[in-house]
């Protein structure tokens, strides 16, 4: 690759032309992501939200939006402690969800 | 132990209730209405100003009490209630047995027992109190946190026990949001220098007016609005009580220490009266009320004497439970009119036999 000596940022633009196969193939496996309605309480409880920001919310829009990379990494930071399960008004599978998006990432 | 004869009985003098009582009795029909409570009024009774015009809750239930000109008796605990070819038979906890020929169900709604969200620290800190605690504080005129101070930091927390899959309760209550919005106005009204902040998802103010009461909040009493629902509730040593939840608009996890947490408890379906209805499951709906929402629900409520009204069919206003009540008050006279109609042809063909 050649070195320019500058970096180009990622696109900042959420492109909603483009689908996410990661997102769509989420859905088959746990298709109760589909009913979050964005509350936060999964982050709210979360046991490492404070210190690395993590938050099952988050990961989804990450997820919908295709910043699969931003992604990959914040999945590192997940405890499956199983909390945000627990606090879900919604009742979704946040851990099913959260291990079934490592295994697709870690390929 | 006495038996009563009636053309309607009314469970529940409640606003649909006195409504439909005034309604059906002005017709021409006998009718009495059924309170378990000691006082007549129903929820009403609990309110000290109702949104979103702030009209004292006890001025609106004197108008009601002062245009229902039918039997009201109070502390009556229905035990039984069955149904034969004349019409409806209820009995009482002293056996009294009142009969007629329809029977109108508005028993309204219960509001969410707030002990079974845990997490939230009602009845385990004392400073989390709800919407309803709080409405009786203003009708004393006694807003005060637990150490007899008044709060200076205040926060509402909006949809408990609504939309929440975990306490199976699915549905929005609708009049929570308009109730904390108008709670935030009244005390800062009367504390001024107080900070409010109220934990929404979404802000539904479907209501005439309700935007208005939204935008006065911000705009003239400095209302914050954040978008996020409530995680836990922590306790201080000092009783304030720290509160940890998601910031979803900034994207960032977010705590907030207050000195008083309100929870604006949602409405729920009564089971009591359910029980005693008898043939009565096809009357109700998934969510726990009755009825089953549709626009033409004419299948459900002709035909058999039986009507709702009310609460008791789904979280309502004042205003929208009055309006139902008009409107059921209005099928329940085309019925009796035509049940008496039957019963004056019958008898007359019998003589003419």
């Amino acid at each position: 690759m050649t070195e320019f000596g500058f970096d180009i940022h990622e696109d900042l633009m959420v492109d909603q032309d483009r689908s996410s196969p990661a997102y769509d193939l989420l859905l088959e496996k746990v298709p109760s992501v589909a009913v979050c309605l964005s509350c936060g309480s999964c982050t709210g409880g979360c046991i490492s939200a404070e210190m690395t920001g993590f938050g099952f919310r988050n990961l989804l829009v990450l997820l919908k939006s295709n910043r699969y990379q931003r992604l990959a990494n914040a999945l590192e930071y997940c405890q499956f402690c199983g909390k945000c399960a627990m606090v879900c008004p919604r009742g979704i599978n946040t851990r099913k969800a959260i291990l079934e998006m490592k295994k697709y990432f870690k390929g | 132990m006495n038996t009563l004869n009636f053309d309607c009985i009314i469970i529940g003098a409640g606003p649909a209730g006195l409504k439909a009582g005034s309604i059906i009795s002005s017709n021409g029909h006998k009718i009495c209405l059924l309170e378990k409570e000691n006082i007549p009024g129903g929820k009403l009774n609990t309110w000290h100003e109702l949104f979103p015009h702030n009209e004292s809750a006890r001025t609106i239930l004197g108008k009601m009490l002062s245009e229902n000109s039918a039997d009201i008796h109070t502390s009556v605990n229905i035990q039984k209630i069955s149904r034969n070819k004349n019409g409806f038979s209820l009995r009482d906890q002293n056996n009294n047995e009142y009969r007629a020929p329809a029977l109108l169900v508005a028993t309204g709604f219960k509001p969410f027992n707030a002990l079974r969200k845990e997490e939230y620290g009602y009845g385990i800190y004392k400073n989390v109190i709800t919407s309803v605690d709080l409405e009786e504080m203003f009708r004393n005129k006694n807003v005060t946190n637990s150490q007899g101070k008044v709060p200076e930091r205040v926060a509402f927390i909006h949809c408990v026990g609504s939309r929440d899959i975990k306490v199976g309760n699915e549905f929005c209550s609708a009049n929570c949001c308009i109730t904390g919005i108008k709670q935030a106005i009244e005390l800062k009204k009367m504390f001024p220098r107080i900070n409010i902040f109220c934990l929404y998802m979404d802000l539904r103010l479907g209501g005439r007016f309700f935007e208005d009461c939204y935008k006065t909040a911000q705009i003239n009493y400095k209302v914050q609005f954040i978008r996020g629902r409530l995680s836990e509730t922590n306790e201080n040593a000092d009783h304030t009580l720290v509160l940890r939840y998601e910031d979803t608009l900034a994207g960032k996890p977010a705590k907030l220490t207050v000195d008083m947490v309100v929870l604006l408890v949602g409405m729920q379906p009564d089971p009591a009266i359910a029980q005693l209805l008898p043939e009565i499951n096809a009357h109700i709906g998934s969510d726990g009320f009755f009825g089953n929402g549709k626009i033409d629900n004419s299948g459900l409520v002709t035909g058999n004497g039986l009507f709702f009204a009310g609460s008791c069919t789904g979280p309502k206003s004042i205003t929208q439970s009055t309006d139902e009540a008009a409107d059921v008050a209005f099928r329940v006279n085309e019925y009796l009119k035509k049940k008496t109609t039957n019963e004056t042809t019958s008898s007359h063909d019998r003589i003419r036999v």
